[in-house]
């Protein structure tokens, strides 16, 4: 139904489009050729030289959250110098030219640059905290880019990697918490989200996924947080006299902090799930307050056991450089891993369009186990075959993976399934 | 019927009353001057007349008219002008926009779409009544100049010149004399006697410079603690024995 | 009842952070004339610094808390009143704003810079224990951090209330601020006492700092900005000048706010909308109906005439013969440049500049409403917005063309605009940047989140129009475009300023008394400026958007508000060179910064952020002072070399030299 709403939507907006405006072309741009020179292979390729294969990223090094997206860069270095060091690819280095700050949401921008300026091959990494806007300019030249796909504007496109299972559906329905509440036996499910459009449908999204699923009910549901909201009594109140034994939010670390302190101000007893909650300082900082919640992760986890040889090798060159091993750093290495990937099953004589082509070519594609496998055919499109977790629990401000056996750190469901299975299959 | 004719107005800041019951008239051309000592509610009455300040009780009449709740602006544009005693003029503005300005502001021919399409150059007729007033204040040679760079004295001259051009029935004068040293006060005098003259207008001068209201005006009221203590004739009211004591007498 | 004692108990330490921000506020007020949009900037740099010295560096708590608020804060006020503020006393309250603007753009960024990259976590408060719970009548509990937030918030307002109640130092700090020159005559050091003034309030905002820093989960200026927006209301209702009434406002304000979280069904859609939003709300109410503000005209110095005037525009002291000559260089070099941009440019430069274009045409509606009306305007982002959503929603869901749309967009931020003029110049000098504040934080909270407006999570594209034969989806026929839009409102701009509309706001803005006294309807003309300037804004926007290719909430968020003002004020605000100059400034310098330079583009906020401090000293802007400075250099030689023509042409009389307009003339006798 949803899907069907949707692509009557998309087929107004073009009928309208059609009617009086300029399509969305996608001739524009078109001067991205000038680089390469001669080589002496025949790939004749922007960014791509003699001996070089230039990459260049954009991530928010500056933001109001001040969260450690510049990591990401360090992750596809760490990647490329896994890569040279054992001779490159075709002859050539792969090297991450520039590391471009989007300045709170001027990506579009920076995109821009990075393709008409510092001629690049490909773009890799990419992490936004605000909208992507910069895939508009990659979307309109075709050119391939990895990163990690928080945001809205990856869905679609063939030729945007997202790092994250699939596209980002923001307010779908999801086998996910379901799962959870009725492993861990909760009954009564809370809610919080800011009243900002995408917390906010994450809001509606986890109620309609306890509707599909009832494993348990959503016994309080609110929207109307705003930034900056230190104080949740009211809400922990009410949370407490409906029996709430499972809280979820669509909020940050500040937010998950305060409430977990006033659940315990109020002698509430229950479990919270962390959305951005992947991050050990903030863990160990406050161990008290996260001790028995949950973080559910997209890649294998730092604690795998045993590591998946993915990480053992991100250890590595990480450790090389004296790089932060990060969530952000791993999406970036898992960026470049994908770009490495489509590099060599494109050949010798890349291109841009056959390294797009390679990869969407691919139906198990794991980055040496990192992430669960990836079925490119159909991770642009927001439903894919399975919906993959990896579950850490937080005890005494370190993360436990559970729910995992050794070398198969995910737990799958089917996506979007009639009813959700007695079962979860690991891989 | 009286040009101007203030009845019993009052007016009380936070239970002090600052004016009790002043009335006070102007008739048509005619020059009246008011004076008190400092503290005695001249300002207060000025702003009450030009609609700065809602008086308690009383009314103000203009032309038979009630203006009490009238704005400042709709004031001026029946006929009132007024000079500053602190000099308040457009700052960045020549002395010939200001003229300009008041013109347009008397006639209210300024429009938006005008602006929008670039007609807003001045007209013939209207620098031909600009260049008037600044030939009557002795202004020509400064015309073009921003105010900032004239004298006190020939600011006030602008000002003048400013209240002139919206073809005021009746000019309020605060303190003209303020600042300006024993030469200018009487070179601007005999500008604004010259200016009565010519024109008709009335005025009604708020002084505490005896000889320059006895000098100028030909009716005198004097306020002292916000009471009117004596109308009349100017040399009447200046022989008082009560206007003596109260103002006259402090300069003794 | 129950249920209604229990919110307004568990309001009150909710409220004791409002109340504290907005004792801060009422404190810097009273005791320096500046609204201190930058409070949140320095508690930020106190919270940093404690951050440092406490958990980077180890030392104990008492040390490291008496260290930040009772040194490194107080030093921050001096080094301010000293660098800054000392300049601005006298000057009108919207300078005093324009710079803690500056300040609030500036300070952060250098904080971040210094503090590094990575996250401040793990700041533990000043109470024994943060993690300590207290009960109170058996039900409520408290926990360190709020306990020092309730006792610290308390003891400040008693002190304060001594402080400005008993001696002689509060009294004169007051004093300061209403006359500076009369508090002298007096035999007051103002210099001395306006240091304190502001060693005091920074130490006020070091302790707000160290006290709120525990609440985030990681150290960010975020947190301190949006409590700050949300504190405006109590020092409102606070009319700015009362503590007490500060202390009450916040926790009414915070008791508020629990009252709407527990009443209202929480998963409803008034919910959603009101109750973030509600602290704007009340802020704009309190501007509109709370007596005392209404009409209200802030403390200007009896003596303040005494200053010199504001210079006029370089423009206007110049000869027409450097004026013709300026103009002619003007128009060689944007042709040159438009040829080097259409044939010779980049992609990216392409973009860029066609970026730089757009934010020009932004930027003039701040030179219309502060330029030209001398009011500070909060909100022009907000217009753009408008313009930009307007754009987008009628070309591409209702599907009408797209330059239409642009335009219909333009009217309706223009119609807004008129409309929150009507109620909001009632008010005077900040209370107005306040409600366009307030307006623009309510757009932004219950708004843009809606579906048909902001887009909900999906932005709405925008589709390039096709004019003629002219695809504007190429990107040199949109720039051209751009440019023809930025001629056209630049000539308006221009048109405007000349003609009546100019004359009346510049009356008014020289003194509004005088231009009532001659018939000038001040709310009418201030009117036309609010709709013109917001139209243009509206208009910028859906350009923005057009450029885009998306309406992006993003490019409208209201703290770019600050930066507007901020950017154009540091050029210069009454010229439309000066806006063009700020669209450059705005969109290239930090890309010159970044790609060139090679330092972080942060730099460009900083930059800005400094020069609009030098707003109450060149109030036509820093730019436009230079070129005054310039223009004098050349007009000196250009009169030098007319000097040596004249000489050696002795048949000719030297009397056709006007008196330099900077000498004042003698007086006629």
């Amino acid at each position: 139904m949803r899907v069907r709403l949707i692509a009557v939507l998309a087929v107004l907006t073009l009928v309208a489009m059609a009617c009086s405006n300029a399509s969305d072309t996608k001739k524009s741009g078109s001067t991205s050729t000038t680089g390469g020179g001669a080589s002496s292979s025949t790939v004749d390729q922007p960014g791509v030289t003699k001996d070089t294969i230039r990459v260049g990223g954009v991530a928010s090094k500056t933001n109001l959250l001040n969260g450690p997206y510049a990591s990401s860069f360090d992750g596809v270095n760490a990647y490329f110098d896994m890569v040279n060091s054992q001779g490159g690819i075709y002859g050539r280095k792969l090297q991450l030219v520039s590391e471009r700050d989007d300045q709170m949401g001027q990506n579009q921008q920076q995109v821009e640059a990075l393709l008409a300026q510092d001629n690049v091959f490909a773009v890799a990494p990419i992490a936004t905290i605000l909208a992507f806007s910069g895939a508009k300019p990659l979307v309109d030249q075709n050119v391939p880019a990895f990163g990690w796909n928080i945001n809205d504007e990856w869905t679609g496109a063939k030729n945007l990697f997202g790092s994250n299972a699939g596209a980002l559906c923001n307010g779908c329905v999801s086998t996910t918490l379901p799962f959870l509440a009725k492993r861990l036996g909760k009954k009564k499910i809370g809610v919080l989200a800011y009243n900002v459009s995408n917390s906010a449908q994450c809001a509606d999204g986890v109620k309609k996924s306890f509707d599909a699923y009832p494993t348990a009910t959503v016994g309080f549901l609110s929207k109307s947080l705003s930034f900056g909201v230190t104080d949740f009594s009211v809400e922990v109140g009410k949370m407490k006299d409906a029996g709430v034994d499972f809280v979820t939010t669509c909020m940050d670390t500040t937010a998950t902090l305060n409430l977990a302190k006033e659940m315990r101000k109020q002698g509430m007893k229950a479990t919270q799930y962390l959305p951005n909650g992947y991050d050990a300082g903030l863990i160990s900082a406050n161990k008290d307050f996260f001790q028995g919640d949950y973080v559910g992760l997209q890649f294998a986890p730092f604690q795998s056991q045993p590591p998946p040889p993915g990480l053992v090798q991100f250890n590595k060159w990480m450790d090389k450089k004296g790089y932060t091993k990060n969530e952000t750093a791993m999406h970036g290495w898992i960026s470049a891993a994908q770009l490495y990937t489509g590099l060599k099953l494109a050949g010798p004589q890349f291109t841009r369009q056959k390294v797009i082509d390679a990869l969407n070519k691919l139906t198990d594609y794991t980055a040496d186990g990192l992430i669960s496998p990836r079925n490119w055919t159909k991770e642009h499109n927001i439903t894919h075959d399975q919906a993959c977790t990896a579950w850490l629990k937080v005890e005494n401000g370190k993360f436990v993976p559970v729910f995992a056996v050794p070398n198969k750190p995910f737990v799958c469901l089917p996506d979007q399934p009639k009813t959700l299975p007695a079962k979860a299959t690991n891989v | 019927m009286s040009l101007l004719e203030a009845r019993d107005v009052t007016k009380r800041f936070s239970g002090i009353t600052a004016l009790d019951d002043v009335s006070l008239t102007v008739e048509d051309g005619e020059a009246v001057g008011l004076i008190g000592p400092n503290g005695a509610g001249k300002t207060t009455f000025f702003n009450c007349l030009l609609g700065l300040l809602k008086p308690e009780a009383g009314e103000v009449l203009f032309d038979g008219k009630d203006i009490t709740r009238y704005p400042v602006y709709r004031r001026a544009r029946l006929g009132f002008a007024r000079t500053f005693q602190r000099i308040e003029l457009f700052t960045g503005m020549t002395v010939r926009d200001h003229l300009l300005v008041a013109e347009r502001a008397r006639l209210g021919t300024g429009r938006f779409w005008k602006d929008v399409l670039n007609l807003s150059k001045p007209t013939v007729d209207e620098n031909e009544r600009t260049d008037r007033t600044l030939t009557l204040l002795g202004l020509e040679d400064v015309a073009e100049s921003p105010v900032e760079a004239l004298s006190l004295g020939r600011a006030r001259l602008v000002e003048v010149g400013r209240a002139l051009m919206t073809e005021p029935k009746l000019l309020l004068l605060d303190e003209p004399s303020s600042g300006l040293d024993a030469h200018e006060t009487e070179s601007l005098a005999e500008t604004l006697r010259a200016v009565q003259a010519e024109r008709g207008t009335a005025v009604l001068l708020v002084e505490h410079d005896v000889e320059f209201v006895r000098s100028f005006s030909t009716r005198l009221s004097v306020l002292d603690f916000g009471h009117l203590i004596a109308a009349g004739p100017t040399a009447d009211v200046l022989a008082d024995d009560a206007v003596r004591r109260a103002y006259l007498g402090e300069r003794v | 009842m129950q249920e209604l004692i229990r919110y307004v108990i568990l309001g009150i330490p909710v409220g004791c952070v409002f109340a504290l921000v907005a004792v801060s506020l009422v404190l810097t007020y009273k005791t320096s004339g500046v609204f201190n949009l930058a409070f949140g900037a320095q508690a930020f740099l106190a919270a940093a610094v404690y951050y440092d010295v406490h958990v980077r560096h180890g030392w104990p708590i008492i040390p490291a808390f008496v260290f930040v608020v009772f040194v490194i804060s107080p030093l921050l006020g001096f080094v301010l009143d000293r660098g800054v503020f000392r300049y601005l006393r006298g000057v009108s309250p919207i300078a005093k704003l324009v710079s803690a603007l500056g300040l609030a753009v500036a300070l952060p960024q250098i904080i971040q810079i210094w503090l590094g990259p990575g996250q401040a976590f793990g700041i533990t408060g000043i109470w024994w224990d943060d993690n300590a719970l207290y009960r109170f009548f058996g039900d409520y509990t408290l926990d360190g951090r709020q306990m020092a937030i309730l006792v610290s918030t308390v003891v400040a307002v008693l002190a304060l209330v001594a402080l400005f109640r008993w001696t002689a130092i509060g009294l004169q700090m007051r004093a300061v601020v209403e006359s500076p020159r009369l508090t002298e005559l007096a035999g007051v050091n103002a210099d001395r006492s306006s240091s304190a003034a502001w060693m005091l309030s920074s130490a006020m905002a070091g302790l707000a700092g160290v006290l709120l820093a525990p609440f985030s989960a990681s150290l960010n200026v975020g947190d301190f900005t949006t409590l700050l927006v949300s504190a405006i209301a109590a020092a409102a209702f606070a009319r700015l000048t009362n503590i007490p009434m500060a202390l009450l406002g916040g926790i009414l304000l915070g008791i508020a706010q629990q009252l709407l979280a527990g009443y209202l069904p929480p998963a409803s859609l008034i919910a959603k909308d009101l109750k973030p939003s509600m602290p704007f709300v009340v802020l704009f109410l309190l501007l509109l109906f709370w007596p005392g503000l209404r009409n209200r005209r802030e403390v200007t110095d009896p003596l303040s005439g005494a200053d010199p005037p504001p210079p006029s525009l370089a423009s206007a002291s110049r000869s027409a013969m450097l004026t013709r000559s300026t103009h002619i260089f003007g128009v060689v070099f944007v042709a040159f440049m438009v040829y080097v941009i259409l044939f010779r440019a980049d992609a990216f430069w392409l973009s860029l500049l066609t970026g730089t274009l757009v934010y020009s045409v932004i930027f003039l509606s701040i030179t219309v409403i502060t330029g030209m009306g001398g009011q500070i305007s909060l909100c022009q982002v907000t217009f753009a917005a408008i313009g930009g959503f307007t754009t987008a929603q009628l070309a591409t869901a209702v599907g009408l063309n797209v330059l239409v749309g642009m335009l219909a967009g333009a009217v309706l931020a223009a119609a807004v605009g008129a409309l929150l003029a009507i109620p909001v110049l009632r008010l005077a000098g900040i209370y107005l940047s306040l409600a366009t504040l307030a307006f623009a934080l309510m757009f932004e909270n219950v708004l843009v989140p809606v579906g048909w407006i902001g887009g909900g999570i999906k932005r709405v594209n925008v589709p390039r129009p096709i004019i003629g034969p002219f695809d504007l989806s190429n990107n040199k026929s949109f720039f051209v475009f751009c440019l023809i839009v930025l001629v056209l409102v630049s000539m308006l701009v221009i048109f405007v300023r000349r003609g009546t509309t100019g004359h009346y706001l510049d009356a008014l803005r020289g003194s509004e008394t005088a231009a009532q006294s001659i018939g000038i309807n001040p709310a009418k003309a201030k009117i036309v400026a609010f709709a013109l300037s917001a139209g243009i804004a509206g208009l910028g926007g859906g350009l923005l958007s057009m450029k885009n290719g998306i309406a992006n909430p993003d490019d409208f968020r209201f703290e770019l508000g600050f930066v507007f003002v901020v950017v154009v004020v540091s050029t210069a605000a009454r010229t439309v060179e000066g806006a063009i100059n700020a669209g450059a400034a705005f969109t290239i310098l930090p890309v010159i910064l970044s790609d060139w330079l090679g330092v972080s583009s942060t730099w460009a906020f900083i930059l800005f952020g400094l020069g609009a401090i030098q707003y109450a000293r060149h109030p036509e802007g820093t730019l436009e002072a230079g070129k005054r400075q310039s223009l004098a250099f050349f007009q000196r030689q250009y009169d030098r070399l007319a000097a040596r023509r004249a000489r050696s042409a002795p048949d000719q009389s030297g009397d056709g030299q006007s008196p330099s307009p900077s000498q004042p003339l003698a007086v006629k006798s």
